[in-house]
């Protein structure tokens, strides 16, 4: 017999998907255009890639793709389920009707949750095995591949389905909801991208996707999801199964966390709440300012990027032009925000009032100090430079060449340049580069495992002779003879080359050639300086009265065997013992100014 | 019985309930009564369980009603806007209400059937207000509840409906000992079905009174007395209104003790006059500063 509960908790699980089967059957029909018409697509196109010898590698290819990108319907359907399972809790007659049934609240979460939940289950059992059958009549049935597909969408949809429900507790307002998720979901993104543009736009040096703060994307499920997993390769380029099990694992486990604290809130919750735009008085003020710090930090950009001039990731220098007006848009921003989340909380336009413009200009000012700390670099992210003993390898490029640095004494030299430069930054700030300059990129390997980026825009003028100047001259000049490319070379790190030269003319060499013209002649000009000169910017005149229409690239692999590197040169008038082993060989020497084509 | 203690109640700094205290005992038809925004849909939401007090408390038989599934079965509750899933016949709330409520009775709704001429399989969003509110009855009696909570429940209904729907909760009041709670902004409504009434106003209970206590204890008396005769010294007088010698006098105490009383004074025309319910919160309340008129009217 059975006991009054369970009777219960069936009722309302069988009510939940009798009254919400029209949404199952929509989310399967997405999916299956999504995942299964592709598929069969690609299976019944008898000219794809073994498809008669039972290769199942591009079928796998195919799902485990599908898998990935499937995060985005996870993040969707996440929401969809949620908030269709949680619809008592912002419908004020809905919540009346549940909250007087003789049912605990506990019960009454945990047999929606699992309507909810069944519901994004099953669409992954059924679309994992129409998967399998469509495969299985194109005779490439892959069991594996079908079953990974079914776990990572069961996983991530529990995941979004979990941080759905808890934004569901945490709003009474239907409209809010996915607003709330997308604040939570994207959140993190939105972040990297404001902090960064913030950082790059006022740090000199510090470089777009370099900033250091790539790690919020990982506050961003979906972000994460979609650019860490799919199909893995070996070292040899094989198939190497589904990668990102971590990922997908992980944030099922905060999905599940969050899900205990859907349940949690949704205890404590009050019901007279259905409809408010927050369940909790304590959300109002939380909400109110994060939407006002968004978007004091987020308008400016905007505008500016709209009005143009403005380079997002502009490694610190376009800032400086644009601070004032920045500031100025932060504060205009902030109050934007504010009132606009005023009128959003209290549902009404009526949300100007003397003590709110106060809190709105305190809350703008609290921005412009945001701003103000990057512009005078107070958490010295742009200062920074790793100290010498840290340092594995530093490779400096500029122009066309690049030069790797890992004796102590070269590294400091060029990190000496580096402090100057960033000494100077004020040279360098605000300036634009439609008269011409140079980009010196610093690349650090650290013996910790990390990497370091900065990239120093050069104006034409005092800042970019002094790179120049340090670049090719007898500091680095000389000592760079010693290190690049690496000295001495044998037949194993010469794997071939080729001179391409006027006329379109090209010869290629073997690696021995290589090795031959690299010691003969390459090599005594590099150790003469006359390969010396570091050409940061470009020199039209210089370039045209002093180089030949030659191009020399020689294929370079590196002592662990595996890494490769193309050494570039062009031989100038200097290089003597370039030029005599090139006119040997035939290829003529033409100045580019005497060049055609 | 239905006790309420202190309880508070607050909506973003508005006391909605202001630690209200009332008692509605076992078998009553306890009629609320109080103008719109008295906090009457406000006291039943916690009565049905489905507001958490702020402080104070509501029990049943001594059982809180909060997040108690054993006191919420033996109550019913129509609210004063009923709501039913869309496309949701009578039949399917029935069922899901049957699931949910394990003292649902079958034999009861099929006898209830005949009493609502309606169609237990047409979605309810197609029927009318009125209807709709049948419907609610319907499935609230098939229930058989201990407790029936009525938030206005006659509004939309014609006139010949109201009175077929009190006399079913009546007859249940009668053979089960149901208790009802029902509230209204109209006492008028309440008066031939309570036998107990309590004001609510601005969150707190102004007067709770059986109705016998109150009709037994209150007499509306026209007397003119002989030229220069004064009223008696002692009579306790609510209210009194001159015209001429004719005197409309609201009087406290026992109509037959009054009478006997009064007609000492030779009078030289007396009549006692019944008092409707309305009529007499205004004269019960009348100096306690309140204002009565607008509560009732």
């Amino acid at each position: 017999m059975k006991s009054r509960t369970s009777c219960s908790e069936m009722s309302l699980f069988r009510r939940c998907l009798a009254r919400y089967w029209p949404l199952w059957l929509g989310m399967t029909a997405v999916l299956v255009f999504y995942n299964i018409l592709p598929l069969a697509n690609m299976l019944s196109d008898p000219s794809r890639p073994q498809a008669a010898s039972g290769d199942l590698g591009p079928v796998q290819l195919f799902v485990y793709g599908r898998a990935a990108t499937g995060a985005i319907f996870a993040l969707l359907f996440g929401l969809i389920a949620a908030m269709a399972v949680f619809e008592h809790t912002y419908s004020a007659k809905l919540t009346g009707l549940f909250a007087s049934l003789p049912v605990k609240r506990s019960k009454l979460f945990g047999q929606h949750w699992l309507a909810g939940a069944v519901m994004l289950l099953s669409t992954g059992v059924f679309i994992a095995l129409v998967m399998l059958a469509v495969e299985a009549v194109y005779g490439a049935a892959d069991l594996q591949s079908a079953l990974t597909w079914c776990a990572v969408w069961s996983l991530e949809s529990l995941t979004f389905y979990g941080l759905a429900a808890f934004c569901v507790m945490l709003t009474g307002h239907v409209l809010v909801i996915p607003a709330l998720y997308l604040l939570l979901n994207f959140a993190g993104s939105a972040l990297n991208i404001l902090l960064g543009g913030l950082v790059t736009s006022y740090s000199y040096g510090v470089m777009g996707g370099e900033n250091g703060l790539y790690w919020l994307h990982t506050l961003s499920p979906v972000v994460r999801l979609m650019t860490e997993c799919g199909q893995g390769f070996g070292q040899n380029g094989e198939a190497a199964g589904f990668i990102g099990w971590g990922w997908v694992i992980g944030y099922f486990i905060v999905g599940m966390i969050f899900t205990a604290l859907a349940l949690w809130l949704f205890l404590r919750r009050q019901n007279e709440r259905a409809q408010e735009t927050t369940a909790f008085g304590v959300l109002r003020p939380i909400l109110k300012y994060i939407v006002t710090i968004f978007f004091g930090l987020g308008f400016p950009f905007l505008v500016l990027y709209f009005l143009g001039g403005f380079s997002f990731y502009g490694s610190g220098v376009e800032g400086a032009r644009f601070f004032p007006l920045h500031l100025i848009l932060s504060l205009v921003g902030a109050v934007i925000g504010y009132f606009l989340s005023e009128m959003i909380i209290r549902k009404s336009f009526r949300a100007f009032s003397a003590k709110g413009w106060l809190k709105a200009l305190i809350a703008g000012v609290v921005c412009c100090a945001v701003v103000a700390l990057f512009r005078f670099d107070a958490f010295g992210i742009a200062r920074h430079i790793p100290a010498v003993d840290d340092v594995e390898v530093l490779q400096v490029s500029g122009g066309s060449q690049r030069f790797v640095l890992r004796d102590p004494k070269q590294i400091e030299a060029a990190e000496a340049l580096q402090r100057e430069l960033f000494a100077r930054r004020g040279e360098a700030e605000g300036q634009s580069y439609d008269g011409g300059g140079a980009f010196l990129q610093y690349s650090y390997q650290l013996k910790d495992g990390r990497n370091l980026m900065r990239g120093y825009h050069l104006p034409r003028g005092p800042l970019l002779d002094l790179a120049q100047e340090t670049l090719g001259g007898d500091t680095l000049g000389k000592m760079r003879i010693e290190l690049t490319p690496p000295v001495p070379m044998d037949k194993t790190h010469v794997s071939g080359g080729e001179i391409s030269y006027a006329k379109g003319g090209w010869l290629e060499l073997t690696g021995a050639e290589a090795l031959a013209f690299y010691n003969e002649a390459i090599l005594p000009d590099v150790r003469e300086g006359n390969y010396d000169e570091m050409h940061l910017g470009y020199d039209e005149q210089w370039q045209m009265e002093h180089c030949y229409q030659v191009s020399i690239n020689l294929a370079i692999t590196a002592d662990d065997g595996v890494s490769g590197l193309m050494l570039q040169y062009q031989p100038t008038l200097d290089t003597v013992h370039t030029n005599a082993w090139l006119t040997a060989h035939g290829i003529p020497l033409v100045l580019e100014k005497d060049g055609v084509g | 019985m239905i006790e309420v203690k202190n309880l508070v109640k607050t909506f973003d700094g508005f006391r909605a309930l202001d630690g209200l205290t009332m008692t509605v005992p076992r078998g009553a038809v306890y009629g609320l009564v109080g103008p719109n925004g008295a906090g009457k849909s406000t006291l039943l939401r916690h009565l049905t369980g489905i507001y958490r007090p702020d402080a104070g408390t509501v029990t049943v038989d001594g059982a809180p009603v909060w997040e108690n599934p054993a006191v919420k079965r033996r109550m019913a509750y129509i609210p004063d806007d009923v709501f039913y899933f869309r496309s949701a016949s009578i039949l399917d709330m029935a069922k899901f209400y049957a699931g949910v409520c394990p003292a649902f009775d079958w034999e009861r709704y099929d006898k209830l059937k005949k009493a609502f001429d309606l169609d237990e399989k047409q979605p309810i969003r197609r029927f009318s207000k009125g209807m709709q509110k049948q419907a609610a009855f319907w499935l609230a009696m098939s229930m058989a509840p201990d407790v029936l909570v009525l938030d206005e429940p006659v509004d939309g209904l014609d006139p010949v409906m109201r009175r077929q729907v009190w006399s079913l909760v009546m007859a249940d009041v009668a053979d089960r000992g149901t208790t009802v709670l029902v509230s209204s902004h109209n006492l008028r409504e309440l008066e031939d079905v309570c036998d107990h009434v309590g004001i609510l106003d601005h969150g707190k209970l102004l007067l709770e009174r059986s109705l016998s206590d109150l009709q037994e204890n209150i007499v509306k008396v026209m007397i003119a007395l002989p030229e220069g005769q004064a009223l008696p010294q002692d009579l306790n007088i609510l209210h009194d209104q001159a015209t001429g010698r004719m005197h409309t006098l609201i009087l406290r105490g026992d109509a037959d003790t009054l009478e006997a009383y009064l007609a000492a004074a030779q009078p030289q025309y007396m009549d006692l006059v019944p008092l409707t319910l309305e009529e007499i919160f205004i004269y019960e309340l009348g100096g306690v500063d309140y204002e009565v008129k607008n509560i009732l009217l």
